[in-house]
């Protein structure tokens, strides 16, 4: 082992045991290219720290291996190894001093099983990186988008579900974590950028699992925020979710009701450059099945460069069936083969597969009649009156009773933040009382 | 004259016109044509003597236009009225009409043509070849003198009919320039609008406006700009500039001297006003703040051949009227109102069918309303607003049918309707989707049902929704917070370069696996 | 009979999935069975993406495949003919369970959506002998029609369940919208 690995292990050891963490953590960066140089012998380093003593230490050691995979190639197993072994036996109070570089060590990480095609085995370790990295449960970190991609790229959602399923009330951001940590200012911007970056990749990809789960609702929520996430360019993850926002749109609501607000970012970059998609919800608009199953046919070169291909098809059954659910609003009998004229399906047997299947998922109230060939459409059977309903009822208003709670808490926080307060007392005219929590849940800091 | 060939023709070979104000509407155009077959209630000479101006000309072409029976003789009409005007490129655009309609309709009479060989047979591909007609002459002139036909073209008249326009223009011209050198301002303006008439005369509606208008810095009194606006209004019309009409109306409108001056003149000028602004509507497709505007209308200032008939108003705000109004707005603005009355009494199957329409007869309403749909269909300004009217009436029609049924057998509702069971069915259910009958329809048995609102479902409905909504909205905006106060943003310029790649390639791996997600 | 039957077994699948670097067929069979029975048909599908290309070629996974996209696509016939395989030991419970339950949701099913159904359309879809679907249909007490030449089938209306008016719920939700609407 050189001398200078030497230094490296010795000024880890007697910082760490003087519990000088916050030196050791501003100290430890200068370290990182010493290590990396040092690929081959780095097992070694390992062996002369512990997990739990050294977290720091072992910490900067993998953020170096990770950096050096490229030319190291190590074994992916023994890389997932160490890291598994890492996130589960470190000692989190060191592990705060270097916020910073834990993210980047799980970004590289993540690359490296995407790469890798290991993906599945690592979304437990990063589902552990999250939860010991987080203040709160309703905290979003840089490395949930990690989280996020490697359950994309093993298409196992089971874990990562329950961490979208949560609602963030609060980011934990690299840039705010350096400048804590005091570290090289220059890098300040980067992170920033870098911040919205995982944050846009958060909603995006959390808004494809949902899709993929088929959790429209929910996953038009996720695109939501994407696009309406403050912007003064265009990012390209924004672009994609703007697309995606659209057909899911169009899946859950049958129109683009909601406008998002940034329209400036949106009108201008974005709308051009999706004009296939504006076309297909202008088409979707005229309830003309043929006419949709035209344009995606036209498009389907562009929709399956996008990779929204899949999503076209299931926009074209949802028109299929959108168009049946009105029917089940206009009429109380009717022929299958009319239902199959009325919403262009090839026949009476296609119309009747449609409408079963409804029937089974619960869409449609209806029953057929073989015998002469007819639907009976009913109305909903829900009376609103089983302790169901009345239960479901309740826990609404208790979950809105405690929304309107935190949004209160929140207005406390911010009256009682001291620039605020000055804000507020410099400029007058702003009437205080009739500020509703909306109007100034802006950043007071700002 | 030679009696007119009346062959059944399909005139597709319609010249684009080329005056400043064709009444081009192209789409409507092409069904009216194949409507339009017989008319027998339209006399042309009645109709056209309604009008004088430009509005005669652009009626008469109008009716060419769109009805081949009468093209021929509305063209002859229009050129024996353009003749009293200046307007020698319309003269020349309706010969060339003219000329064209006679040459598709040449194999017809092939005999006649032959006597006169070397005439026509020259004349023909001339008039095809040379749009402007300025070949055309000497020939023409043979022609007439063969012929004695009063329709063929006058060289002669257009030579000098130009001549004196120029020798006007210029004299008016110089006039101007004098009085502005003098700068009197009433003579200023008064020279202005000579000007502008002369243009107009000429047809040269662009610059006819222009004069009008410019005749505004020269008013000196509340009833000149009054004037001007009319004018204005009046030229606008013609070039179908309706958001101009519509502001020129309101500056009459908010004159300070409007509302004072004689009773009589300010009553007409106020019809006039309400009369310009009802068609401005119209053409908007704003139906029913048009018909309020022909309802306003005196009978007795209704004087403005150089604009629009008695007869327009009475149908244009009847049918708008009837296509818009509830019941009880029928009754008391239109058939309870005395002064359209009169109106109404001009056009007595329009009277009719208000009034069948609001005895719910709507079997005979519409059977009468078929039977004047052709005369609709060669008036210009309503044209092209036929088929919408016609819908929206009978849809209130049927909305008003089934009002008080709590069910109703559609096979008797078709026959109340002249209309097969399956066409009824559509039409309701679009009434029902628009949510304008509360209905749902029995199609086995053909019975159209009553549909009850549960108050009870819909609110425990709408709480559930609403609170949904709520939730998800209160959800955004705590997110939201935290975002500015992270502040997470996207930047630009600086992070285009390497970020972007970034996010570009961080999608591209994430498409991917969508892509094979989606295709499941 | 509880959908959360295998939940303990699928909990440690799933964990060992997560964790291991090469898995067996088993696995992933039994991962499939559980899916299908408890009707995670999106999951199903998630983990056919994800299988390994080689292990695709297994029989018994491919059988389990076909399941899924029957039932995916509601094609009872297909499903119920699918169904009838020399099911493995570690799968084969699971496979009967999701037999017997297919079956109950059929009935359910055309019991509610038909009200008028032919014989030959529910043996095709049901996979069963005119015997085997006559036992199961006067279980179920539904009446029996005779059209022409052709048997038809009535399904017995459900009777719905009594209703109890709650004015007071009313109440409640009345000043609950009158909130959110403040």
């Amino acid at each position: 082992m050189g001398s200078a690995l030497e230094n490296f292990v010795n000024q880890v050891r007697t910082m760490s045991a003087s519990g000088s963490f916050r030196e050791l953590a501003d100290d430890l960066p200068e370290s990182v290219s010493l290590l990396a140089r040092n690929w081959s012998i780095l097992d070694n380093v390992l062996e002369t720290l512990d997990v739990q003593q050294h977290t720091l230490g072992v910490l900067y050691v993998l953020l170096a291996k990770l950096h050096s995979a490229a030319t190291a190639n190590p074994e992916p197993v023994q890389i997932i190894q160490l890291m598994r072994d890492f996130v589960h036996r470190n000692n989190v109070e060191q592990l705060r001093f270097a916020i910073c570089a834990f993210y980047e060590t799980c970004h590289l990480f993540t690359d490296y099983l995407v790469q890798k095609n290991l993906s599945i085995l690592g979304i437990k370790i990063m589902a552990r990186a999250v939860d010991q990295i987080r203040q709160i449960d309703s905290q979003l970190t840089p490395i949930h988008a990690d989280l996020c991609l490697l359950s994309l790229k093993a298409k196992n959602f089971n874990l990562v579900l329950t961490y979208l399923d949560g609602d963030i009330t609060d980011i934990s951001t690299a840039a705010a974590e350096c400048k804590t940590q005091q570290q090289q200012q220059s890098q300040h911007t980067v992170d920033a950028n870098n911040d919205a970056k995982y944050f846009l990749l958060f909603y995006y990809y959390g808004g494809m699992i949902y899709t993929a789960v088929k959790d429209y609702d929910r996953a038009l929520y996720f695109f939501e925020v994407c696009i309406t996430t403050p912007a003064m360019a265009m990012s390209h993850i924004m672009l994609e979710a703007y697309k995606k926002f659209l057909m899911v749109s169009l899946i859950v609501e049958g129109n683009i009701a909601f406008i998002p607000k940034n329209t400036q970012v949106i009108g201008r970059f974005m709308k051009p450059m999706a004009s296939h998609y504006h076309d297909l919800v202008n088409v979707y608009a005229n309830s003309s099945s043929e006419e949709l199953r035209i344009l995606i046919l036209k498009y389907s070169e562009a929709f399956t460069r996008d990779s929204n291909m899949g999503l076209a098809k299931q926009v074209a059954t949802s028109l299929y069936k959108r168009n049946i659910k009105r029917l089940t609003k206009t009429f109380l009998t009717l022929s299958l083969s009319d239902v199959a004229s009325r919403v262009q399906l090839s026949g009476a047997a296609e119309a009747e597969r449609y409408i079963l299947n409804m029937i089974k998922s619960g869409e449609i109230y209806a029953s057929i009649n073989q015998k002469d060939g007819m639907v009976l459409f009913k109305d909903d059977p829900e009376k609103y009156n089983s302790p169901d309903m009345f239960l479901n009822v309740q826990t609404n208003i208790t979950q809105v009773l405690d929304l309107v709670k935190q949004i209160n808490k929140m207005e406390e926080e911010i009256i009682l933040n001291p620039m605020y307060v000055k804000k507020a007392l410099g400029s007058q005219e702003d009437d205080l009382t009739s500020q509703h929590p909306k109007t100034y849940s802006g950043d007071p800091t700002d | 004259m030679p009696v007119l060939p009346m062959p059944p023709l399909m005139q597709n070979a319609i010249e684009p016109m080329q005056v400043d104000a064709p009444p081009n509407e192209d789409n409507e155009n092409n069904e009216e044509q194949q409507i339009v077959v017989e008319n027998p209630s339209i006399d042309l000479e009645v109709y056209a003597n309604q009008y004088n101006g430009i509005v005669r000309l652009h009626r008469l072409m109008y009716v060419a236009d769109v009805c081949p029976v009468l093209a021929v003789e509305a063209l002859k009409m229009a050129i024996t009225y353009v003749q009293t005007t200046y307007n020698v490129n319309l003269y020349q655009l309706l010969h060339k009409r003219l000329s064209d309609l006679n040459a598709s309709n040449a194999p017809a009479p092939p005999a006649p043509a032959a006597d006169l060989a070397p005439v026509p047979a020259a004349a023909l591909p001339d008039i095809a070849a040379v749009p402007a007609a300025i070949a055309l002459p000497p020939l023409a002139q043979g022609q007439a003198a063969g012929e004695k036909d009063s329709f063929a073209y006058d060289a002669v008249w257009v030579d000098t009919k130009m001549k004196k326009a120029a020798l006007k223009l210029e004299k008016l011209d110089s006039d101007l320039k004098n009085y502005k050198s003098n700068s009197i301002k009433e003579s200023i303006r008064r020279g202005h609008d000579d000007l502008a008439d002369h243009y107009l005369s000429c047809g040269d509606l662009t610059n006819a406006l222009k004069c009008y208008s410019r005749a505004r810095d020269y008013c000196t009194s509340g009833k000149h700009v009054v004037n001007m606006c009319l004018n204005v209004i009046k030229v606008s019309i013609y070039l179908q500039n309706w958001v101009h009409v519509m502001s020129y109306i309101s500056k009459a409108e908010s004159t300070p001297d409007f509302a004072e001056g004689s009773k009589e003149a300010n009553a007409q000028v106020h019809t006039r006003l309400e009369c310009a602004a009802g068609l401005a509507e119209l053409q908007q497709k704003k139906y029913k703040v048009a018909a309020k505007h022909f309802l306003n209308a005196n009978f007795d200032h209704c004087e403005f051949p150089e604009m629009i008939s008695t007869n327009n108003v009475a149908v244009y705000g009847g049918l708008c009227a009837l296509a818009t109004f509830d019941r009880p707005e029928l009754k008391r603005l239109v058939i309870a109102s005395t002064s359209f009355k009169l109106f109404l009494e001009l056009e007595p199957q329009l009277r009719d069918i208000i009034f069948k329409f609001y005895e719910s007869k709507y079997a005979s309403c519409l059977t009468l309303l078929d039977e004047i749909r052709d005369n609709l269909l060669v008036d210009m300004y309503i044209a092209p607003h036929v088929s919408t009217l016609y819908t929206k009436i009978r849809n209130r029609a049927l909305i008003q049918y089934f009002s008080p049924y709590m069910s109703a057998d559609m096979h008797k509702m078709a026959m109340a309707f002249n209309s097969s069971v399956g066409d009824l069915e559509n039409e309701v259910m679009q009434l029902i989707l628009d949510g304008q009958i509360q209905a749902r329809i029995d199609s086995h048995n053909k019975i159209l049902y009553a549909k009850e609102a549960d108050q009870r479902n819909s609110t425990f409905e709408r709480a559930l929704v609403l609170g949904k909504k709520y939730q998800r909205h209160t959800r955004m905006l705590v997110l939201r917070a935290a975002m500015l106060k992270s502040h997470i943003h996207v930047k630009s310029v600086t992070r285009e370069g390497s970020s972007n790649h970034g996010a570009e390639l961080c999608v591209s791996a994430g498409s991917t696996t969508t892509a094979q997600l989606a295709r499941m | 009979m509880q959908s959360n039957k295998y939940n303990d077994l699928l909990d440690r699948l799933e964990n060992e999935e997560l964790e291991q670097v090469e898995l067996g067929a088993e696995v992933y069979q039994q991962l499939m069975a559980i899916y299908l029975y408890q009707n995670k048909l999106a999951n199903a599908k998630l983990l056919w993406m994800r299988i390994p290309d080689k292990l695709k070629e297994d029989k018994e996974l491919l059988h389990l495949n076909q399941l899924n996209l029957a039932l995916q696509n509601n094609n009872f016939a297909e499903f119920f003919q699918k169904i009838r395989y020399d099911w493995s030991e570690c799968v084969k419970p699971t496979m009967e369970d999701l037999l017997v339950k297919q079956r109950e949701e059929l009935f359910t099913l055309t019991g509610s959506a038909y009200v008028s159904i032919y014989q030959n359309n529910l043996l095709q879809m049901a996979q069963m002998t005119e015997d085997e679907l006559k036992n199961a249909v006067a279980a179920l007490d539904w009446t029996r029609e005779q059209d022409g030449d052709e048997v038809i089938w009535l399904p017995k209306a459900k009777e719905t369940p009594p209703t109890g008016r709650n004015d007071d719920q009313l109440l409640k939700l009345t000043e609950f919208v009158t909130f959110l609407e403040n």
